[in-house]
């Protein structure tokens, strides 16, 4: 099963995008339900943000330096 | 190790696996927008809650803060009721009205979260208290964080279950922070446990990351409680993993403090001690896994309410004995003329002895050879009923608490303030917990509440004068009367008692009619042929005292008899005014006031208090918007805290020559 996972709410601010700074794991690799799988920087701070499930980070739809909205997706996770 | 004891301490894993990952699951949930709403989750303190409610018999209770997933989970409540309340659906536990922060359930001995730091711990005192009444074994558990213990709230829960011993567990989850704050900023001596010495009961400091300890700790204490031993504190030791709330990111737990914690994780130890292979510790969460998104998948399809539900569970049905057909107006046969200090008295004897789930709770109510009260309203009731009166220390907040939590339980407390001022210190109680119960619990948690309070400027200043009744007339989830005479005192008292929603009830100073040591200078006669038997007065409806054609005066308490004074005044000059007693303060009766300013097409509302914000300028808008084209008039006090000296004190309370005065202006004739 494959699992959409979306820049989790972490603004403070309604409406502000959020950046990437870095991704902590690479594709392919295998990742936990808790464990970090990018950090971020919002308008108050710089958060990690952590994955959702257990399996393998299949891919990454957002690179780092860029910014998204709050709900957009920005990895897939494939569900062991 | 025993099988038997391997299999509970099993339990006990899979109890706390399963708030584990029922949090995680929200806490992704709620990342990604999908649940409305915040959460303060538990993570890493599952021990503490499964600890202690494995220490509790399914008919006894617990009370909850805003982090109260895990206690709801742990006292039986299951996953699916509380994705229900967290997705705002109908079929949550409370109807989609508490959320979060208030999950409960009345029917598997949870009362709604209370949000208010500290706010729980005089509810379940009193609650407590229900049960050691009632003579029943059952004990309540009262979870609130380290900060609660700086709560006046606190102080005043603990120093009355202690006085009392009531059958309460204080159980204060020590996660070493409130919010952003740790614990020795606001504490020198941090501690926790230490307190209950200074109340004269048990205190004791567990491990709150070692369920076993936790579980063995509140096993002692609910024993000591069921033998008439209680209350005991129990001061657990444990971390919060998680944000304080949503988007925390906790940057103020240092890193090291929180790897020390994390090596102590309450479920990892356990699983330890059981010596739990992967596989088992695995099969174990996945299926806990499996029940948590099988409930998430079933709260996101359930039914959402409908915009009509917003105004449903605000107040409960009445109660069996809330007869319609007790009469509201008897022969007036056999009568008595009496003050209403001497009415509400009679009204309390006779509703103690008709329900034994009345009682009398305040200061200085009943101790023999005191007052009966400030205004001698319980007067030698402690003769004749010594155990139907609570006397309390002077801890308004407090013993507001506990009456509120004892009528939660279903007793039928009368409490009252010696001074209707005082009730400031008591509104979280009255605002937060007893007026909202009923709506955050969608419609299954009662309280019918009684809480007397006198009111009125009486020679005494700024802070034993104020006309409060403003300031509870609008709240939701509270009905607010106020008496002018003593047939209506013990009418409404009578009916307040069998409401089973909270019920305020302000009496003026100056008409009790006391006697002796407290008679008051400036007393105006409010006594009236007082019925023998039983009867109500309804809580919802206005009194018209005199008819006429030319103009409506609105007032109550002491107002009411100035408007009377003032009317026949302006009957000798041939201006006939209609004279109602509003009563009702809320709800208002805009049934009977409507067809008065109908008739008249004018109107003047007498206030005592200030104009700004009282009562009067709810009505003068409310008739505003019903009958567009009556003229409104309104006599207040100005707008400046109750003066002392009786000059000036004259001229902050209206008086019948303003009364006058302003009716012949309203007519033109002024
Ligand atoms: C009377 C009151 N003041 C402030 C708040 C805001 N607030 C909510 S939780 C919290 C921290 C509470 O800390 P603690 O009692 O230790 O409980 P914990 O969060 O650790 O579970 C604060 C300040 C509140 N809800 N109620």
């Amino acid at each position: 099963m494959e699992l959409q996972m979306k820049m989790p709410d972490l603004a403070t601010n309604e409406g502000e995008e959020i950046l990437i700074t870095q991704w902590m794991v690479e594709v392919g690799q295998p990742v936990e339900r808790g464990q970090v799988l990018l950090e971020v920087e919002t308008d108050k701070a710089v958060m990690e943000v952590e994955c959702i499930a257990d399996g393998t980070l299949k891919s990454i739809h957002v690179e780092s330096g860029e910014s998204v909205p709050v709900g957009h997706v920005i990895a897939t996770i494939e569900v062991s | 190790m025993a099988e038997c004891d391997r299999e509970f301490r099993l339990s006990l894993y899979k109890r706390m696996m399963l708030i584990l990952e029922f949090e995680e699951t929200v806490k992704f949930l709620f990342l990604e927008g999908t649940m409305p709403g915040t959460i303060h989750q538990s993570q890493g303190q599952e021990a503490t809650a499964v600890g202690v409610c494995a220490a509790l018999q399914p008919d006894d209770w617990i009370t909850s803060t805003f982090r109260g997933h895990g206690h709801a989970l742990a006292k039986g409540l299951t996953p699916r009721e509380l994705l229900d309340e967290l997705f705002g659906a109908q079929t949550g536990c409370c109807k989609g009205k508490g959320g979060s922060m208030h999950v409960g359930n009345m029917s598997k001995g949870m009362v709604p979260g209370i949000a208010i730091v500290g706010g729980g711990i005089p509810l379940a005192a009193g609650m407590a208290l229900a049960f050691q009444r009632q003579k029943t074994p059952q004990v309540v558990a009262c979870f609130f964080g380290d900060g609660a213990v700086a709560e006046g709230a606190f102080h005043e829960g603990l120093n009355m279950a202690a006085i009392w011993n009531l059958p309460v567990i204080f159980v204060c989850e020590n996660n070493l922070y409130g919010a952003s704050t740790r614990v020795d900023l606001v504490m020198r001596n941090t501690k926790i446990s230490d307190r209950a010495a200074s109340y004269g009961f048990r205190g004791e400091t567990v491990d709150g990351n070692d369920v076993l300890a936790v579980h063995e700790a509140a096993r002692r204490a609910v024993e000591e409680c069921r033998s008439g031993n209680g209350p005991v504190l129990l001061e657990l030791l444990t971390y919060r993993r998680t944000g304080h709330s949503r988007r925390d990111p906790c940057h103020y737990q240092p890193k090291s403090e929180r790897e020390e914690w994390f090596a102590r994780d309450p479920i990892q130890r356990l699983a330890d001690t059981l010596e739990l292979d992967d596989a088992t510790r695995k099969e174990i969460r996945q299926q806990c896994q499996q029940t948590i998104n099988e409930a998430v998948e079933q709260a996101k399809h359930a039914p959402q309410p409908t915009a009509a539900d917003v105004s449903t569970d605000v107040f409960a049905a009445c109660s069996e004995d809330f007869s319609p057909s007790i009469a509201t107006n008897v022969a007036t046969t056999s009568v008595k003329r009496m003050g209403i200090a001497e009415a509400l008295r009679e009204a309390l004897a006779e509703e103690i002895e008709r329900d034994e789930r009345v009682f009398l709770i305040g200061e200085d109510i009943g101790i023999p050879g005191g007052w009966g009260g400030a205004f001698t309203v319980t007067l030698g009731l402690e003769k004749k009923f010594p155990d139907r009166l609570i006397n309390t220390p002077i801890a308004e907040l407090g013993f507001a608490g506990i009456a509120i939590g004892a009528a939660l339980m279903g007793l039928r407390p009368i409490a009252d303030v010696q001074y209707g001022d005082f009730l400031y210190l008591a509104s979280d109680q009255i605002i937060n917990n007893a007026a909202k119960m009923c709506y955050m619990s969608g419609g299954k948690a009662t309280v019918p509440l009684v809480m007397r309070a006198p009111v009125g400027a009486t020679g005494r200043g700024a802070q034993h004068a104020q006309s409060m009744e403003r300031f509870f007339a609008g709240v939701p989830g509270l009905k607010v009367v106020a008496p002018s005479n003593s047939y209506d005192a013990k009418g409404l008292l009578r009916a307040a008692v069998r409401d089973s929603n909270p019920v305020m009830i302000f009496e003026h100073k100056l008409l009790y009619g006391s006697k002796g040591a407290r008679a008051e200078s400036g007393a105006v006669d409010a006594t009236s042929e007082v019925p023998e038997g039983d009867y109500i007065v309804p809580l919802d409806k206005a009194a018209v005292r005199r008819e006429g054609e030319h103009v409506t005066i609105l007032g109550w308490l002491l107002m009411l008899h100035f408007a009377l004074q003032a009317a026949e005044t302006l009957a000798a000059e041939g201006i006939d005014a209609e004279v109602i007693d509003v009563r009702s303060l809320s709800p208002i009766d805009y049934e009977t006031i409507g067809a008065s300013v109908e008739k008249t097409g004018r109107v003047v509302i007498v206030e005592e208090g200030p104009k700004t914000g009282g009562v009067g300028a709810e009505i003068a808008a409310g008739l505003a918007e019903r009958f567009p084209g009556v003229k409104i008039a309104r006599v207040a006090s100005p707008d400046v805290p109750v003066p002392f000296t009786p000059v000036l004190e004259n001229a902050y309370r209206p008086d019948p020559d303003r009364i006058a005065a302003a009716t012949r202006d309203i007519i033109g004739k002024g």
